[in-house]
């Protein structure tokens, strides 16, 4: 078992009430914006608070308001790559990457960090400050930060909608390696649908601060039994459509 | 320039400096709590440590006067246990400038505090660091111009302070008389040409400051 929860939060007349759960594989959160999909990202971080329910992580309760608890973000053991890409603007590349490691003497830092740098293709950027890279590899960078202390799970937050379309195909590339070598569930919040339909194992459909539908791409777009996939497919993605 | 004239030129800068010192310390941490956190009479504290920036500084010093007497509220106490007051030593120009000056401190390290994306402050607890390491790594460094600019200008302040140093102070020759309380003995006294080269040399560094302050604030956006 990987990653389960069950969340309900109200914000200012806006109500998430979700439940899920998913295995080491790499689950696509997808749905309009304001259905909820960045907030669960932060309450499964722990940057804020559910009112009620549970985050379960392989037996360990992340947050549980029942059993009153709730482990700080430092103790969750969760890689967030965020929205829009936040890299430390006073530090260099190198520094931004190391920054995510907590322990360990200068050689395995050194080591470590050396390996994150070759695994997402980042060599030459060592001594670069974030203003001075581009997009696509301030996106490597901010990766490579959020996995370099091994997290346990892997929260992306439409980490690529910055991107032109081709930096995103590498990008999707580079995700299905990570998902391959590190081996923990990922979840990535997107409302491009050609993101989710290519790269998920998993979908879940929020539509409105409520699960929608779950199910693997082929299920939920080729078969779509939500009024909120058909309008998404009529208005995201007219091509698509027209095959089935 | 005669030794009086120097004398008063050491004793600002010194009392300048030290306010400096602790208005850094200060202002910083009472800076990062007003930005950072939610607490109950936030608001109130707000206003307590911004009030000196709008009084009279002679009502500040009135409030210094009540405070730290030898018979007041902690000055008594003090007096009882040490047998020394801050009254008309240069501590109490210490004193004075240092609560004359802290709002400046405050408002302008808050803003730089306020203006960092809390995705930054995020990012770092998520990747495993406690806030007093994220304050000191990330939030700090980012702030650094909007600190230098506001250490600079209450540098500035500290180094005028007239009123509320003359209330708890004094105006006492060889022990107290900083350089504006000595512009103000001079003019007195109508030793114009002595007065004159205080008051140039005064505004001079008074505009160099600003100029240096400007710099960093401007940079900071």
């Amino acid at each position: 078992m990987g990653l389960a929860i069950r969340l309900k939060k109200r914000v200012e007349g806006f109500l998430l009430d979700v439940e899920w759960d998913m295995n080491n594989e790499l689950l696509v959160l997808f749905g309009h914006s304001g259905s909820g999909k960045s907030m669960t990202l932060q309450l499964i971080a722990g940057l804020a608070d559910p009112d009620e329910g549970c985050i379960c992580f392989n037996k360990k309760m992340l947050f549980d308001d029942f059993l009153k608890i709730n482990l700080p973000p430092q103790r969750r053991s969760v890689g967030y790559v965020f929205q829009d890409r936040v890299l430390f603007p006073h530090m260099t590349a190198r520094e931004n990457i190391g920054y995510g490691l907590k322990i360990g003497n200068k050689k395995e830092r050194d080591k470590k960090i050396d390996e994150m740098f070759k695994l997402l293709y980042l060599e030459g950027l060592e001594n670069k400050y974030p203003g001075q890279i581009s997009g696509g590899e301030k996106q490597r960078v901010t990766l490579a930060r959020a996995l370099i202390g091994r997290p346990e799970v892997l929260l992306l937050d439409e980490p690529f909608s910055a991107l032109d379309n081709a930096l995103r195909i590498e990008m999707r590339d580079l995700l299905r390696d990570i998902k391959y070598r590190f081996n923990v569930p990922i979840v990535l919040v997107s409302h491009d649908m050609l993101e989710a339909y290519s790269i998920a194992d998993k979908i879940v459909l929020y539509s409105q601060g409520r699960v929608a539908h779950v199910g693997t791409p082929q299920e939920i777009f080729s078969n779509p039994l939500s009024s909120e996939v058909d309008l998404y497919m009529a208005l995201n993605f007219p091509l698509l459509l027209s095959r089935f | 320039m005669d030794n009086s004239i120097l004398f008063s030129l050491r004793l600002s800068f010194q009392v300048a400096l030290l306010a400096t010192f602790f208005v850094v310390m200060v202002g910083i941490v009472v800076a990062y709590l007003l930005a950072r956190k939610d607490f109950k009479g936030k608001e109130v504290a707000d206003m307590l440590f911004t009030l000196p920036l709008v009084l009279p500084p002679t009502v500040t010093g009135y409030y210094l006067i009540i405070l730290f007497g030898r018979n007041g509220f902690i000055g008594s106490y003090i007096y009882r246990w040490t047998e020394w007051s801050i009254m008309f030593t240069w501590y109490g120009a210490v004193l004075a400038s240092f609560v004359v000056s802290l709002p400046l401190m405050i408002k302008i390290t808050r803003a730089a505090f306020e203006s960092i994306d809390k995705s930054l402050i995020h990012a770092s607890y998520t990747l495993g660091h406690s806030e007093l390491m994220t304050a000191m790594k990330v939030i700090l460094p980012i702030s650094k111009k909007g600190i230098i600019a506001g250490t600079v200008l209450s540098f500035a302040r500290a180094l005028g302070e007239f009123g509320a140093t003359l209330m708890v102070a004094g105006n006492i020759p060889g022990k107290t008389n900083t350089m504006p309380i000595t512009i103000y003995s001079l003019a007195n006294s109508g030793e114009w040409s002595k007065a004159n080269i205080m008051v140039i040399f005064f505004t001079a560094l008074s505009g160099l400051f600003l100029y240096i302050a400007n710099k960093f604030s401007k940079r900071m956006l």
